[in-house]
């Protein structure tokens, strides 16, 4: 158990984890060993001393450490290009909704409107995923949009479905918040509620906004996730009615996983590596906010 | 009400080569088409493929199927949650902030990471474990959706049960007891738990709500001929069936009273027989 002097391990670990994912999604597309339009499809290969012919996909090799897809591309240059979309979809979707939610939270909070808190709260029990599955699923499969417009369309819906819930639990706290007398002296002389949301209520939660957007980058990265394996990709999916394949049009990491789960028996690599990826981006994530939560915990217990 | 208006999103949106388009007309006639075909008995027939079939005969399986798996890994999780919430609770925090990073990490990479590890233990020693996907109705895929499925409802249950056990330690009525000379398996059982379980049947419809969520992912990871394929088979060909989608919703809500009612009765008869320890 660390000190409260002494640095987390998870903070140390999952900060330079997160740093390296963020440097990996601005720099990948130029550290990719292949290029988008370079596909291997057919291999010559020299076998106990007889030319063979070998097709995609291929295993991982020392000239594709990840191996290749169905389509003979390189997988480690596909999660390269693709983490930047998965990155910047998480980024954007969190702080979007840690923003939204606090300013719906703030005069839900402070003017108590618990009947606006209980219809924003309803519908907890169906699964996020399934809505916003129903509402993109026939906009992105062979989508008429361009990659740019879905992204953004998609990104709003994913913002859209994950604002209630955190405006009602940032309204109860806020809520609570309100009762202690620094706001009770600041409202009383008059403060409005962007002085008070500016001056107070942000000071007080800052590290429990952290926390939340933390929170809700997991959250989003497990949607993304869920969605992914509905094949309902970031950026569009394109579906091959005649042998009913799915590609990622954009290779984001979910992406990646979901157009490759049909072939766990047969290749198992293809699904292994973007599996792993999405799981260290995840894990990175939660190291970082139980550092975070711990180092809170105890600065709060002296 | 509610339910319809959720099976009928997808009518709110269609994309065309133009750009997005909100339809809430085509939204408001699907649901006026659906109330009456509910009347003229249309609404209890779907199409599969190039066959028209009926909902009244094929539902129930497929209703079967679901509750099936989760009502075991309902019941079973919960209970393995509670036993495990006993004995790590005022444990160390780092066996608690493990439980609370297992609720953390998505359910889907669970699967993901049990199907790929029994691949990868068939090829390397041969021996098969466990069935990876439902193939056919003989080769149905049993053990690993229900892990799959029983996993997140232990760690959830866990991790609530500790806190709530936690909480029930440090209350008053605890420290009485414990002054009087109340201690061991008879304080644990007959003060400290009963008010665990109280908390924990206040986390029941998340509980439950976890259960279907899963139930989408596994059902349809693992090939399993459930509620939610129904749902979801409405696919990328052909129009949009509302009339399935909201049968299907129906089903789902039965299976979510189902595995509610379960939970609700396993805490009832655990606090009735610890009382009467």
């Amino acid at each position: 158990m660390s000190t409260s002097d002494s640095p987390d391990l998870r903070l140390v670990l999952g900060s330079l984890l997160v740093l390296a994912l963020l440097v990996l999604a601005v720099a990948g597309p130029a550290l990719a060993p292949y290029g988008p339009d370079e596909a291997e499809r057919v291999l010559s290969k020299i076998v106990d001393g007889e030319e063979v012919t070998l097709y995609p996909p291929q295993p991982p090799s020392q000239a594709h450490w990840f191996g290749t897809d169905v389509w003979g591309y390189d997988i480690l240059s596909s999660m390269l290009r693709g983490l930047r979309f998965t990155v910047l979809a998480a980024l954007g979707v969190a702080l979007s909704r840690v923003f939204l939610g606090l300013a719906l939270g703030v005069p839900l909070g402070l003017g108590r409107r618990r009947l606006l808190v209980l219809g924003l709260g309803a519908g907890g029990g169906m699964p996020a995923f399934i809505v916003v599955y129903l509402a993109l699923h026939r906009s992105t499969i062979n989508s008429p949009l361009s990659v740019e417009s879905l992204f953004l369309v998609q990104l709003l819906v994913l913002v859209f479905v994950g604002v209630p819930p955190l405006s009602v639990s940032l309204a109860a706290r806020i809520e609570a918040l309100s009762a202690s007398p620094t706001l009770i002296a600041a409202e009383s002389l008059g403060a409005r509620r962007l002085h008070l949301t500016r001056r107070h209520l942000v000071p007080l939660l800052r590290e429990e906004l952290l926390v939340l957007f933390l929170t809700e980058l997991v959250l989003v990265l497990n949607l993304i996730g869920q969605l992914g394996i509905f094949h309902v990709f970031l950026g569009g999916t394109i579906w091959y009615p005649e042998t009913g394949a799915y590609l990622s049009r954009t290779q984001e990491w979910a992406g990646l996983l979901g157009q490759s789960r049909d072939a766990l028996l047969a290749h198992p690599w293809l699904p292994a590596f973007p599996l792993l990826g999405f799981l260290l981006l995840v894990v990175s994530v939660m190291l970082l906010l139980r550092g975070l939560e711990g180092r809170w915990r105890r600065r709060q217990q002296g | 009400m509610g339910l319809l208006l959720l099976a009928a999103i997808p009518l709110l949106v269609s994309a065309d080569p133009e750009g997005l388009r909100f339809t809430p007309l085509a939204f408001a006639e699907g649901i006026g088409r659906q109330i009456v075909a509910l009347f003229t008995g249309e609404a209890f027939s779907y199409t599969a493929g190039f066959r028209q079939r009926s909902l009244l005969q094929d539902l129930p399986g497929f209703l079967w199927t679901s509750l099936r798996y989760a009502l075991p890994a309902a019941l079973v999780g919960s209970f393995l949650g509670i036993a495990v919430a006993l004995l790590t609770f005022r444990g160390r925090r780092s066996v608690k902030d493990l439980v609370a990073a297992g609720g953390l990490l998505p359910d889907f990479l669970l699967i993901f990471a049990l199907q790929l590890g029994t691949v990868w233990i068939s090829r390397t020693t041969g021996v098969r474990i466990a069935r990876i996907a439902t193939l056919t109705e003989e080769q149905v895929a049993v053990g690993l959706p229900l892990t799959a499925l029983t996993l997140p409802v232990l760690v959830i249950a866990a991790r609530l049960g500790a806190s709530a056990l936690d909480t029930a330690w440090a209350a008053d009525f605890t420290r009485h007891a414990r002054a009087r000379g109340i201690g061991g398996l008879r304080l644990l059982l007959v003060h400290i738990l009963p008010h665990g379980l109280v908390a924990l049947r206040g986390s029941l419809h998340r509980l439950t709500a976890l259960v279907i969520a899963d139930l989408f992912i596994a059902e349809y990871l693992f090939n399993l001929p459930g509620v939610t394929r129904l749902v979801l088979s409405w696919g990328e060909v052909g129009d949009y069936q509302l009339g399935l989608v909201f049968a299907g919703f129906v089903a789902l809500a039965l299976v979510y009273l189902a595995v509610y009612g379960l939970l609700r009765l396993l805490l009832s008869s655990l606090g009735a027989s610890v009382v009467h320890f």
